[in-house]
């Protein structure tokens, strides 16, 4: 059992990354290779997809943070879709991702994102 | 409608109200009294000024009176001192010729009516030596004349004391009354006079006597010109002051004066005796000291009669002059008694005429008073001042009735407005789901609440329902305020947490959702503290997440209790928190969740001391069942508060959990890792442990949380256990045991404590958030029990993880 991951293409600033299998200290440093050009790139959001990952370890969340904390330097996010209970137990021990920002489908987090992007354009400055 | 009210009189009779208090009987005396003094007054002053003039009339007529008598009694008197006078110059004149002295004593007698005898003596030998003297006594007897000698008479004159007097003195004088045989037991009185020869003067020598009588008869009739009136008291006194005429025969005659005043008990005649003996006119006003008379006013007015010596006085009493004017008065005082009468009889006629329609007024006042508001009420159309009392009353009645009339209405209102509330409470008691336990398998979640509305209805509430089969899911709130308002925020509330709760996620989630729902539409700016929380009974976690609310106590099975540092944010109905972070912790076996409202810690007393949280802490006792703990909450609270007023909803929520002990297999699974450490180091680790755990009917969660330990446990060793480039070795020994899993890490790297790592801070923004310290934060929360452990150069590390009930099948 290992890790796969699933990049696909960009679109309109959003990257979904598709996760499966365990992310654990022996795979979370694929997951960081991989992320790091998508990171790099102009991306605003990330979503994950975590309807494969079986497994999380702190290293794991340790990715994902440095995912997160990378997107929030320049106002970005990382959105959670589709966690199983037991990875879903894990973010809320650790506080991996806020609630608000965990969905239970790949629409929803669109949908999210896209009003996040929409007041961004606007300007708003609400929150 | 007069009709119909019963006459005033007749409740007067009845004693309803008493005739010494009605105000027809008050006027009645008051006018009576008044008339009866000013009559009496009237009568008063009349008696006197009239009474001061009757006596001064009466004093002037009995004045006029005495002195007309006075003098009618001086001429007789004189009369016969004239006749004594003539008698006694012609005596002496006429020689002794027997004849002519009779002749003389016979015209002497004929000519005064008043004289009834006459008598001379000339002694023997006094007119020359040789004349043999002369004495003749001529008397009046019936309508003739008896005459005799005076020495026929049966005594020697020469011896008498009359004579002697007369000759002896020398001068006339009136002797005092007598009365013998000669008199025919008349009463007379004599008028003596001395006889001289003729020529000699006063000083010449006495050769005999005369003397002329007059019966006392003849004085008396000079009395009977007095008006026939027993009421007049007339005396006439001699000359030696002896009482000779008085109407009381007892009296007359008996006395002198000076004895009547002075031994005859008549001591007021002092003053009177004194004026006779001085012989002056007097007017006296005296008492009657003794007598039938005793203690009468009495007038007494008199004088000397003429040069005669002898004294009148006319008497008569005050009660005879007062007695026609107090007749008068007596009769004008009873007629104006009468009038009166007929004053207050036509005043109480009157005063019944004036006072009736006040009396009919009172009557239905009385009825008023007893509750009887349509009792006929009369007189509303008179126009005098009983007409404006009237009306005046009849209005205050319309407006009575009609305010009785909205009291029972809002008495209506009000009763159905208290029944609705009742059945409002009743609903909302049904909306708390009554205690109960929640089983998984060997695990159990007992559960109670009670909530006490300080007002009929309340805003606080609680909630559990049971999710997925495997977690139980709670709240327990506080509206603001209290009553109505409150409860109907605190259905909603309820309802919106509930329906957050069913979508899923964490309590922290359910909260958010609640908070954006209850946001909406919130004028009234209600809001409510809520604490959100999940068990998973298979193995105790609890997350909590608060919104404004009481930190919840923890109350382990071993007695230990503190309150749960839950992070909070506002409360619902306000603004909408970005996050409502969970705190993450776990029940053991035994252990009880305590939730409340501020109503426990905000419990007064009667001296404003608040219930507080440490009685709380204290209050709270492990033995004690969901149910029984409540109980012994609230009661401690009551009791606290001694009767001082419930100030606030109390709601108590008490979530115990209990784990039955299971018998299971004993078995042990060992792994090791021997350096050199491959580079999946962890996975063949995991590797090994998988197969020994494998077959025993582990749940899969359990083995998530097992591979996690592990992980975590290893890479920690791997990382920080490598001494000046040596790897450590990994040793292994889990022990499944009845409801447990124990692992033994043992190493021998250098020295290293995970537990004494401090808990990242999970709530920091995650651009200043660290990113180590994870594992050990994830096994202090998935295991029951973690302690460390240095011994003999090994890192020993032991984590307990709870084996939870297989998961049901459909």
């Amino acid at each position: 059992m290992s890790l796969s991951i699933e990049i696909t293409p960009a679109g309109n600033g959003n990257q979904r990354v598709a996760l499966a299998g365990r992310l654990d200290t022996h795979t979370y440093c694929d997951l960081d290779q991989q992320l790091a050009p998508v990171l790099a790139s102009s991306i605003h959001s990330l979503v994950l997809d975590l309807a494969g990952l079986d497994y999380i370890s702190s290293a794991g969340v340790r990715s994902i943070f440095k995912a997160r904390k990378a997107l929030a330097a320049r106002g970005g996010k990382v959105v959670v879709v589709n966690p199983k209970p037991q990875i879903q137990k894990v973010f809320d021990v650790v506080k991996a991702v806020p609630l608000d920002e965990i969905f239970s489908s790949l629409e929803e987090a669109d949908a999210y994102l896209d009003a996040i992007q929409e007041k961004v354009l606007r300007g708003d400055d609400d929150e | 409608m007069e009709a119909n009210l019963p006459r005033a009189s007749e409740l007067l009779a009845a004693g309803r109200l008493g005739w010494r208090r009605s105000l027809r009987t008050r006027l009645m005396f008051w006018s009576s009294l008044t008339s009866v003094v000013l009559l009496l007054g009237v009568a008063a002053v009349f008696y006197a000024a009239l009474r001061g003039v009757l006596i001064e009339n009466a004093k002037t007529e009995i004045r006029g009176l005495a002195s007309q008598t006075t003098r009618g009694l001086a001429a007789t008197l004189e009369s016969v001192q004239v006749s004594g006078l003539a008698l006694a110059g012609n005596a002496t004149a006429v020689g002794l010729e027997p004849m002519r002295q009779r002749a003389l004593l016979m015209s002497t007698l004929r000519s005064d009516p008043s004289i009834a005898g006459a008598m001379v003596i000339i002694e023997p030998g006094r007119l020359s030596p040789e004349d043999p003297g002369f004495d003749w006594y001529i008397r009046r007897e019936g309508r003739g004349f008896t005459e005799s000698s005076v020495q026929d008479l049966g005594y020697d004159y020469r011896v008498m004391p009359w004579y002697t007097r007369t000759t002896g003195v020398g001068r006339a004088w009136w002797g005092e009354p007598y009365a013998n045989a000669a008199t025919g037991m008349q009463y007379f009185v004599t008028f003596n006079l001395p006889l001289r020869r003729a020529g000699d003067g006063p000083e010449g020598a006495v050769i005999g006597m005369v003397s002329v009588d007059v019966p006392l008869q003849r004085l008396r009739a000079q009395l009977g010109a007095l008006p026939d009136s027993s009421n007049l008291i007339p005396v006439l006194y001699s000359p030696e002051h002896r009482l000779v005429l008085h109407p009381d025969p007892a009296i007359a005659m008996q006395y002198d004066i000076g004895k009547l005043a002075t031994t005859g008990g008549r001591s007021d005649l002092a003053p009177v005796t004194d004026h006779i003996r001085r012989r002056q006119d007097f007017e006296v006003k005296h008492r009657v000291a003794s007598g039938p008379a005793d203690g009468r006013m009495r007038y007494t007015f008199g004088g000397p009669v003429g040069d005669t010596g002898w004294s009148f006085s006319l008497s008569v009493d005050e009660g005879v002059i007062l007695a026609q004017l107090n007749r008068i008065t007596l009769w004008g005082v009873l007629g104006g008694l009468l009038g009166v009468l007929l004053c207050v009889a036509a005043v109480r006629r009157y005063s019944g005429m004036i006072a009736r329609p006040i009396e009919d007024i009172t009557n239905t006042a009385r009825h008023f008073a007893k509750g009887e508001f349509d009792y006929p009420l009369g007189h509303t159309d008179r126009e005098d001042e009983v007409g404006v009392l009237a009306r005046a009353f009849d209005t205050a009645r319309g407006s009575i009735k009609r305010q009785m009339t909205e009291i029972a209405d809002m008495g209506a209102a009000r009763a159905r407005l208290e029944g609705e509330l009742n059945i409002a409470a009743n609903i909302q008691q049904a909306m708390l789901p009554a205690g109960s336990e929640f089983d998984a398998g060997e695990a159990h979640l007992e559960f109670h609440g009670m909530l006490e509305p300080a007002k009929a209805v309340g805003g606080d509430f609680y909630n559990l329902f049971e999710r997925d089969g495997d977690s139980l899911w709670f709240v327990i709130g506080d509206v603001s305020d209290k009553g109505v308002p409150a409860a109907l925020f605190m259905a909603r509330t309820m309802t919106v947490l509930e329906v957050a709760a069913q979508l899923g996620g964490s309590p922290g989630k359910a909260l958010r959702e609640a908070a954006k729902h209850l946001v909406e539409g919130n004028e009234t700016c209600m809001f409510a503290t809520v604490l959100c929380g999940v068990i998973e009974l298979r193995t105790g976690a609890l997350a909590l997440a608060s919104a404004g609310h009481e930190a919840p106590v923890i109350l382990r099975a071993d007695g230990r209790r503190e309150f749960v540092p839950v992070p909070t944010e506002g409360p619902l109905g306000v603004d909408v928190a970005r996050e409502y972070p969970a705190w993450r912790g776990r029940l053991m076996p035994g252990d009880t969740l305590f939730t409340y409202t501020d109503g426990i810690t905000e419990a007064f007393d009667r001296d404003d001391q608040p219930f507080g949280t440490e009685r709380l802490l204290a209050t709270l006792d492990p033995a004690l069942s969901a149910r029984a703990q409540c109980a012994h909450l609230v009661d401690a609270v009551h009791a606290f508060a001694n009767g001082a007023p419930q100030s606030d909803d109390i709601t108590v929520l008490a979530i115990r959990y209990r784990r039955d002990a299971r018998g299971r297999e004993r078995f042990t699974v060992k792994a090791s890792l021997q350096p050199p450490l491959p580079g999946d180091a962890v996975r063949q680790l995991l590797a090994q442990v998988d197969a020994g755990l494998e077959g025993h009917g582990l749940p899969a969660t359990l083995m998530h949380d097992v591979h996690l330990v592990v992980e975590e446990v290893a890479c920690n060793v791997i990382d920080h256990g490598a001494d000046d480039g040596r790897e450590p070795t990994l040793e292994l020994l889990a022990t499944v045991e009845g409801n447990q899993l124990a692992m033994e890490f043992r190493d021998d790297g250098r020295p290293f404590d995970p537990l004494s790592q401090p808990t990242p801070d999970l709530y920091a923004d995650i651009a200043d958030r660290p990113i180590g310290g994870l594992g050990v934060h994830l096994i202090r929360e998935l295991a029951e029990e973690v302690a460390y452990a240095r011994d003999d150069g090994h890192n020993i590390l032991r984590i307990v993880l709870h084996i939870p009930a297989p998961e049901r099948t459909a």
